[in-house]
């Protein structure tokens, strides 16, 4: 059994910033983060645009392409501005304490961060350069260049090396130990050597990510597979809203990598079979609409066959009339990913894209200070909670504000009470079960292959739960699922070796994401029948 | 088009000698490495064992020698490498765990040695702002923050396969991303530590770090780079000190 006073899984910018923030109040702290992947490999990564907080270092310029000769300090941002923006873009349905506390809170852990040595893009003043983001009235997303979510992962690693945190990189998260309705820490697999072990620990914090893997198409790592919240409904937490997806309309053509807004922001069109631009026909804003309309509005084009495509199922994404210089300087990755995975060169040719599963709000329910409210001793911070702060759609830039301010807030909630908190044994049976959970899986008897289950599970999801839901179809989905999981107690690993076993790993994922999509798919049918009521 | 990838298969019970396996894989113009592997572990060999997580290459997980250059194996089209059989190896002159999945501990236990974290006793805003950087100084360390910790340019180092004591390109890069930060004040104790014989002096300017980083960061000239900062500052010419280059703020 290993023992840590704090044990924090997943080491993504949600749990690295939880971890920093005990550290930081309470030095004499055990704190150890457990992951499945090396810290710098995690998800956080891949978010490319900025974080968004009213510093108001930018002014509000005329929309289209901002001259670097207009950014100057202005006053015109606020807090208010930013949390009337996040509410106006989330429905009216975000958690208004939650809303309040991420705004409020949003320019320091930017500044935090900042002064930890960030490397964020600068104006000419030598400020945090900000610049416009879709749903906010000012230029609100601090960036540095488009790789926003690798700059802030990798600068909160190094206060990790800073402070010496203790890192199990590589192990798998198998369960979560409740018992009185105290979390006790958990169990986890050593990919490496194929080991089983017991994490005791005074409080246990989940930072394990989204589910957006469940879709066949979707921004996320392969490695968003839910983990945690398979763990957390297995232990008996009522995961909430896991309906709740948001969709970013320029997903690559069945890769599903996000580029940037800022390329509808910026001027780029979009055009359908015909090669028209067709947004103007669905929204004033044109291209400049919010995201999640924008995503409707392809899906609605695509339904009425008007796609491109081999399977009709894309439209273009069209930047040849912007000055080539703008395109390379602001998102060097529409060119990277045009031509490394398409081959193509976007000065000259059409891009195809498709609506994207881009933000899973659903998640471990939590209030603002990430503690889950069933079972005491724990917490949820970043893409696996869901205190409501979205609403129905995450702000531009809200996503990594909030696993920044809410890693934040939660670690330093943990730091105060850990002096009084002694450790609670861990249920007698917990290695045991653990154990033989691995063993089973090991031991399967069948024909079939996990992949298979995988991929069925994935194109079914992305066709019933997308950007337009149907009763009927969702239905379907429920029991589909429930095939599949039958399915999957039909497979059998090749792999039997506890040696670094990556198809047992694929496995444990697979299980995760089978148990998440019968509860998102669940949810969407209430959501819906909820709606027509 | 049919295409075969050719894999060396380190065996569980820590054989050093691989055996090498031919797999047949169907791929299209947009098929890459990364998928290619992925089939096989899917529908045709469970037992492959590599690492993936974002695809997109930002997370530096895939890293691995495909025929004989080191590449993310996620953003290489097979189409593009013009052969009809693909040899995949894992990154050269690391541990091997297992098939294509090396031994990371080492790699960054040498990152951690660069102190990879901002030193400065520079005042900070009182009102808790951030403190200022000119736009030339942010782009002056773009580049090299840019590094995704793949591990591609020092496992393509020489030296570094023979001397496993080096801190290779991705670690010195690393500490040339703070060195060259105009907010960072130790610059001093980090050319110390690159400036020992497990540091800078060991590189032979190859250049293959250069050529394989899938970012496109010149390696070899930040190790240079590196080399003159020591040179001038024994000499008593550098200006190693934290440089003050920031505007007045309007």
């Amino acid at each position: 059994m290993i023992q840590h006073d704090v044990v924090i899984v997943g080491s993504g910018i949600a749990g690295m910033r939880c971890a920093l923030e005990i550290k930081r109040q309470a030095p004499e702290a055990d704190v150890a983060l457990v992951s499945k992947l090396y810290p710098v490999r995690s998800p956080s990564v891949i978010e490319r645009g900025g974080v968004a907080a009213a510093l108001g270092n930018v002014l509000q310029a005329a929309q289209g392409i901002i001259a670097p000769s207009r950014q100057h300090r202005s006053t015109a941002d606020s807090v208010e501005s930013h949390m009337g923006d996040t509410l106006a873009y989330g429905g009216g349905t975000g958690d208004a304490a939650a809303v309040a506390a991420l705004c409020g809170e949003a320019p320091q852990v930017v500044y935090e961060l900042e002064h930890m040595g960030a490397p964020f893009s600068r104006t000419v003043e030598g400020r945090i350069a900000q610049v416009a983001g879709a749903g906010h009235s000012n230029p609100r997303l601090a960036y540095a260049a488009d790789r926003t979510g690798h700059a802030i992962l990798h600068t909160l690693y190094g206060e990790l090396v800073r402070y010496g945190i203790k890192i199990y990189p590589e192990w798998f998260l198998l369960s979560l130990l409740v018992e009185e309705g105290a979390a006790r820490g958990i169990t986890a697999l050593d990919i490496r050597s194929g080991e089983v072990e017991v994490f005791n620990a005074k409080i246990t914090v989940f930072a394990t990510g989204s589910y957006g893997r469940i879709f066949g198409i979707t921004s996320d790592a392969q490695s968003s597979t839910g983990d945690g919240l398979a763990a957390a409904s297995r232990a008996g937490i009522a995961l909430k809203g896991l309906d709740q997806v948001g969709f970013h309309p320029l997903g690559l053509a069945d890769l599903g990598f996000v580029i940037s807004e800022r390329a509808l922001l910026d001027g780029g069109y979009l055009l359908n079979s015909a090669e028209e631009r067709f947004m103007g026909g669905y929204s004033a804003l044109a291209e400049r609409a919010p995201l999640a309309d924008v995503s409707r509005a392809i899906a609605s084009e695509i339904a009425a066959g008007r796609g491109v495509g081999a399977g009709k199922d894309h439209v273009w994404l069209d930047v040849r009339h912007l000055p080539a210089q703008h395109v390379r300087e602001h998102f060097p990755h529409l060119i990277e990913f045009a031509q490394d995975y398409l081959g193509l060169d976007p000065f000259d040719a059409l891009i195809p894209v498709q609506p994207t599963a881009h933000a899973t709000l659903g998640g471990i329910p939590t209030d603002v200070n990430g503690r889950v409210a069933d079972v005491r001793r724990f917490y949820a911070v970043g893409a696996c909670a869901n205190n409501g702060v979205h609403g129905a759609a995450p702000l531009p830039g809200n996503e990594l504000a909030a696993a920044l301010v809410f890693g934040r807030r939660a670690g330093a909630a943990i730091a105060k009470q850990l002096g009084e908190k002694s450790f609670l044994s861990v249920p007698a049976e917990a290695l045991a079960t653990a154990k033989t959970t691995i063993k089973a899986l090991l031991n399967q008897k069948g024909t079939g292959r996990a992949a298979t289950v995988r991929e069925q599970l994935l194109s079914s999801m992305s066709a019933s739960n997308g950007v337009q839901r149907h009763y009927d179809a969702l239905t379907e989905q429920i029991g589909r699922v429930r095939v599949l999981r039958n399915d999957f107690a039909g497979t059998a690993l090749q792999d039997k070796g506890t040696l670094f076993n990556t198809e047992l790993v694929e496995a444990l994922e697979v299980a995760n994401m089978l148990e998440i999509s019968e509860v998102a798919a669940s949810a969407a049918v209430e959501q819906l029948a909820a709606v027509a009521a | 088009m049919n295409v075969k990838i050719r894999v060396p298969r380190y065996e569980a019970n820590g054989a050093i000698t691989p055996v090498f396996q031919t797999y047949t894989v169907a791929i299209t113009p947009t098929t890459t490495v990364l998928d290619a592997l992925n089939q096989i572990k899917g529908h045709q060999d469970g037992t492959l064992a590599f690492r993936r997580s974002c695809r997109s290459a930002m997370c530096g997980s895939c890293g691995v020698m495909v025929n004989g250059r080191n590449r993310l194996a996620c953003n290489t089209r097979v189409a593009e490498l013009n052969s009809s059989e693909v040899s995949v190896n894992p990154l050269p002159g690391f541990p091997v765990i297992r098939d294509l999945v090396v031994d990371w501990d080492p790699f960054f236990a040498k990152d951690a040695v660069m102190l990879p974290y901002l030193i400065s006793d520079q005042t900070r805003p009182d009102d808790g702002t951030e403190r200022l950087q000119s736009p030339s100084d942010a782009r002056q360390i773009d580049s090299p923050s840019s590094c995704i910790q793949c591990g591609c340019c020092s496992s393509a180092c020489p030296v570094q396969w023979t001397n496993s004591e080096y801190y290779g390109p991705a670690a010195l890069t690393r500490s040339y991303r703070f060195v060259e930060d105009s907010r960072d004040t130790a610059v001093k104790a980090r050319l110390d530590i690159v400036g020992t014989e497990t540091g800078v002096w060991r590189c032979h300017t190859i250049f293959n770090c250069t050529s394989d980083c899938p970012k496109g960061i010149l390696n070899t000239e930040n190790i240079q780079a590196l080399k003159r900062k020591i040179m001038l500052s024994r000499l008593g010419l550098g200006r190693i000190e934290v440089r003050a280059r920031v505007p007045e703020s309007a």
